[in-house]
């Protein structure tokens, strides 16, 4: 992937601050993802990871703070303009379009995202789906597939567009430690494929501390610490703040 | 791997909506030249009604059904595109008392069946255009009490303005322009309009928003305009059946558009299963023959022989707890969310399949059986 | 127009909008714990003057009747409930929209076939419309009555809902419908009690309505959800105190229409009226007091 030349190819917040009616779900977060760059964002519940994702994905709008992508700002765009300067996304509870098929969903993505002008996305859409195992299941009701193979298809949705950024919450939610690692295989792959950047919520820190290259710890709405896995691993507050020996273990 | 290289989207757009459609048109075609043959008298101008009801329900499902917001005011297009028949079509001797204060050039014009049903589709468009813009921006529940909204307001002015519409007087003195060939060629083309929406990509955007406005606003679509062309296109059909509906019945007045038409464009829908064009369309077909055989019991008091109450309004009722029952037991509708030739295909793999086990797993079933009780979030 | 007059009006509006505020929470009582707009809740004011219509003209005195007819409302809609809207429970939000518009249809025929197809007149006490002067303004005092018997049944429900068990777990469901899900087998109890609820202020509004209007027709039922609905969306649909509020609100935009608009365009009222809570859903499409909350 190319070397991170200037605002090229950032994803970058500052600064960001989201009040809900007196919550203060963050307060002045700053946090940057290159291209090709896989980042973690963990913190405990509550601490306002999904409403990050949410701000910069443009579903919310926030209080104060800028958002870019690459030189342009996005703070001010709703969400469907956000995915067309090249953010894809996921959420925490898997949201498809049920009734329609699994084929469908990709191509939504494909064809509301930047590339949409003009262009035949039969190609991209197929491989895709080949790319995700979907291919037996293609013409299915997004409804009818396990929970797992649903998670794929939100996230081939998102990269329908082949996005600059992939946003992903809580991706490895309800899975057991075999389809997290095919899950981490995954998101290698994307990102080998698509030089995108990523940013991923979890709280399986097995998988933060074996994919990403760096982590940004949220508590009660601040970065509490951002490095590299080892660093972060050692940090004190951190290991405060995630109450204890056993999930650090973990990591 | 996919087979081969993958069909371009237009050619397999291109087929789904000639499959779509012919499962439609056909037994529209045939309905029709069966009508035509044995039906007469009374018999005949229901069935001419149905094809005309077959192109306003279709108007109704091409929004409600694609976008999921229910919209109480297709009716109001109804009755626009009837008005804008009524001055396009009346002879002039007779226009000018019914309407003295039309413009000249309208008062003037004397069109026939299908400019005045094209004129009606513009009007239509433009007047659903007008109310979409600001509407359309609204969220699901807000836009769908507007259209409420709109209903209530079109019949107040239907009502209320008489110098356009005679009001509660209503209008009279259309010319007889629709026969059965053009009320099945309505039907027809009214199916393939809705089929071929329904799989475009704009159609395919409208239904993201019925499934999950959220995820379709983060997919990258535009939910507002999206929602605003099919409102602007399902107004324009509205109307065009309006025009249509008004040249076969000759006369009619506000109570027309408003509160028994809604319910029954709503029970057709819903029925057939709304988010599919075959289900509108089926839907209209049992409500309509359901209501004709209970009307029949109403006035004859009897059913296949047995005595029954002569009841005011039993017809009404009957239908509304048959309605009632079948959405107990198929919420989704008959039709759920497949369209008939997507029903058609599955039951001929099932039973290619019953005939050799060795056969491969299908790829459109589904992926496993969906929950009991999947009423499902339209 | 004269400040006397205007006060008049005022008076006026606050009368007919603890009426439309009555009718409106009974309508948002279902709605928040079942996303149900109920259709069919027309016809439990209409029920209620039915019955009374039943027993008065038998003899029955008026307070009896009175109460009878809100027994009845409350029956209905707890019947409604277990018959029409328990099976759909987990259907899409036109699925039961539709339903409960199929079973308004389908009172509505029972009216029509087992009493008349034809409005029947009620008689109500007749010292309700002897006009009481309080100052510079005048009132029946079916006026008078309407709104002290609004004001206090919505004070009761304040009181219930914020200090009784069921109360508050009906809150609680009304906060959040996943809520009522979870609670499973619990929630038939909770949603009930809704519709209890919902059956009671229709009945207490019905007596009032029929009071006013003096007659019952098979299709009354339709003015009363209609102002119910377009109140609690006004108001905000989801909110409780919403529901109340916007239908003050709607009140006081239906008089002023009523009085600004020449004789020629009263029909119109509704219309316009309509327009106006257009634009108000334009700028806040939450309603006034906007998104779900309980009292």
């Amino acid at each position: 992937m190319r070397a991170d030349d200037g605002d090229q190819t950032l994803l970058r917040t500052e600064d960001v601050v989201k009040v809900f009616r007196g919550l203060h779900a963050l307060r002045g977060v700053t946090l940057t993802v290159r291209a090709g760059e896989i980042v973690g964002l963990i913190g405990p519940n509550g601490s306002g990871k999904t409403t990050l994702l949410n701000v910069i994905s443009g579903v919310l709008a926030p209080t104060s703070g800028r958002i870019y992508v690459g030189t342009r700002d996005a703070t001010k765009l709703k969400a469907d303009r956000v995915t067309h300067l090249g953010v894809g996304r996921t959420f925490q509870n898997i949201r498809l379009f049920a009734h329609l098929s699994v084929r469908e969903n990709v191509e939504i993505g494909a064809i509301s995202g930047r590339n949409r002008k003009g262009v035949d996305h039969t190609a991209d859409v197929a491989a895709l789906l080949a790319r995700f195992g979907l291919g037996h299941v293609a013409d299915a009701p997004a409804h009818s597939l396990p929970y797992g193979d649903q998670r794929r298809v939100e996230i081939a949705r998102a990269l329908a567009p082949r996005p600059d950024f992939l946003l992903l919450d809580e991706p490895a939610a309800g899975m057991n430690e075999n389809e997290s690692d095919e899950l981490l295989e995954i998101i290698l792959r994307v990102r080998a494929e698509y030089g995108c950047g990523v940013l991923i919520v979890d709280h399986d820190l097995r998988l933060i501390m074996g994919l990403c290259e760096r982590i940004h710890v949220l508590a009660e709405g601040q970065t509490l610490a951002e490095g590299a896995p080892r660093e972060v691993r050692h940090n004190q507050q951190v290991i405060d703040v995630f109450l204890g020996d056993a999930v650090i273990d973990a990591m | 791997m996919a087979s081969a290289s993958p069909k371009l989207r237009s050619s397999r757009y291109a087929r789904r909506v000639l499959v779509g459609s012919l499962a439609l048109v056909i037994p529209l075609i045939i309905a029709g030249v069966l009508a035509n043959a044995l039906a007469t008298g009374a018999t005949l101008r229901l069935c001419i009604n149905f094809f005309i009801t077959v192109v306003v329900v279709l108007g109704l499902q091409m929004f409600t059904g694609n976008s999921g917001i229910v919209s109480w005011g297709n009716v109001a297009f109804v009755g626009v595109g009837a008005y804008v028949a009524a001055y396009l079509t009346v002879p002039l001797s007779i226009k000018e008392e019914l309407f003295p204060a039309l413009p000249s050039f309208v008062m003037q014009a004397e069109l026939g069946l299908v400019p005045s049903v094209l004129v009606a589709i513009v009007a239509g468009a433009i007047v659903a255009l007008v109310i979409g813009l600001p509407i359309c921006r609204m969220k699901e529940v807000a836009m769908a009490m507007s259209t409420l909204g709109l209903l209530v307001i079109a019949h107040g002015v239907f009502s209320n303005w008489r110098s356009l519409t005679r009001g509660n007087e209503g209008v009279y003195a259309l010319p007889s322009n629709v026969t059965i060939w053009s009320a099945v060629a309505a039907a027809c083309i009214a199916a393939v309009a809705a089929v071929a929406f329904k799989h475009s990509r704009v159609g395919l955007r409208v239904q993201a928003t019925r499934e999950d406005p959220l995820a379709a606003l983060a997919s990258g679509v535009n939910v507002k305009r999206t929602r605003l062309i099919v409102w602007v296109a399902s107004g324009a059909m509205s109307a065009g059946a309006g025009a249509l509906w008004a040249q076969y019945n000759l006369a009619f007045a506000p109570s027309q558009f408003y509160w028994t038409q809604v319910f029954a464009a709503l029970a057709m829908i819903v029925i057939g299963g709304l988010a599919t064009v075959s289900g509108a369309v089926t839907g209209a077909a049992i409500i309509t023959v359901v209501y004709e055989i209970l009307r029949g019991v109403e006035e004859d008091g009897a059913f296949l022989g047995i005595g029954v109450p002569k009841v005011s309004g039993l017809a009404q009722m009957a239908l509304a707890v048959i309605t009632l029952l079948i959405l107990i037991f198929r919420p989704e509708g008959l039709l759920g969310y497949r369209e008939l030739e997507e029903w058609g295909a599955s039951w001929l793999r099932r039973l290619r399949r019953g005939r050799s086990s060795l056969s491969a797993p299908d790829p459109s079933e589904e992926a496993r059986p969906p929950a009991e009780d999947a009423g499902g979030q339209a | 127009m004269g400040s006397s007059e205007l006060l008049q009006q005022f008076v006026n509006a606050l009368s007919l909008g603890s009426t439309y505020a009555l009718l409106a929470l009974g309508l948002a009582m279902v709605f928040s714990v079942m996303g149900l707009v109920n259709f069919a809740y027309g016809e439990l004011v209409a029920v209620t003057g039915y019955t009374m219509y039943l027993l008065v003209t038998r003899g029955v005195p008026w307070w009896i009747a009175m109460l009878c007819g809100i027994a009845a409302a409350v029956a209905l809609s707890l019947l409604m409930e277990r018959i029409a809207f328990r099976p759909l429970r987990n259907a899409s939000f036109l699925t039961l929209l539709f339903s409960s518009f199929a079973v308004s249809v389908i009172i509505q025929n029972v009216f029509r076939a087992t009493v008349s197809p034809r409005q029947k007149g009620v008689p109500s006490p007749e010292f309700l419309s002897e006009v009481v002067h309080l100052g510079p303004l005048t009132a029946s005092w079916l006026t008078v009555i309407t709104t002290a018997v609004a004001a206090a049944s919505l004070a009761t429900l304040v009181v219930f809902l914020r200090r009784s068990v069921a109360g508050v777990s009906m809150r609680a469901a009304a906060e959040d419908f996943d809520v009522t899900r979870l609670m499973g087998v619990k929630a038939n109890g909770v949603i009930a009690l809704a519709f209890a609820i919902s059956g009671l202020l229709a009945g207490i509004a019905g007596v009032l309505w029929v009071a006013r209007l003096g007659a019952v027709a098979p299709h009354m039922g339709f003015v009363p959800v209609l102002k119910a609905f377009i109140a609690t969306v006004i108001g905000g649909l989801g909110s409780l105190q919403g529901a109340v509020f916007g239908g003050f609100v709607l009140a006081f935009i239906e008089i002023t229409f009523h009085v600004i608009l020449p004789s020629s365009l009263q029909p119109m009222v509704d219309p316009f009226a309509l327009l106006i809570v257009g634009v108000i859903l334009y700028f806040k499409p939450q309603g006034l007091l906007g998104g779900s909350g309980g009292m």
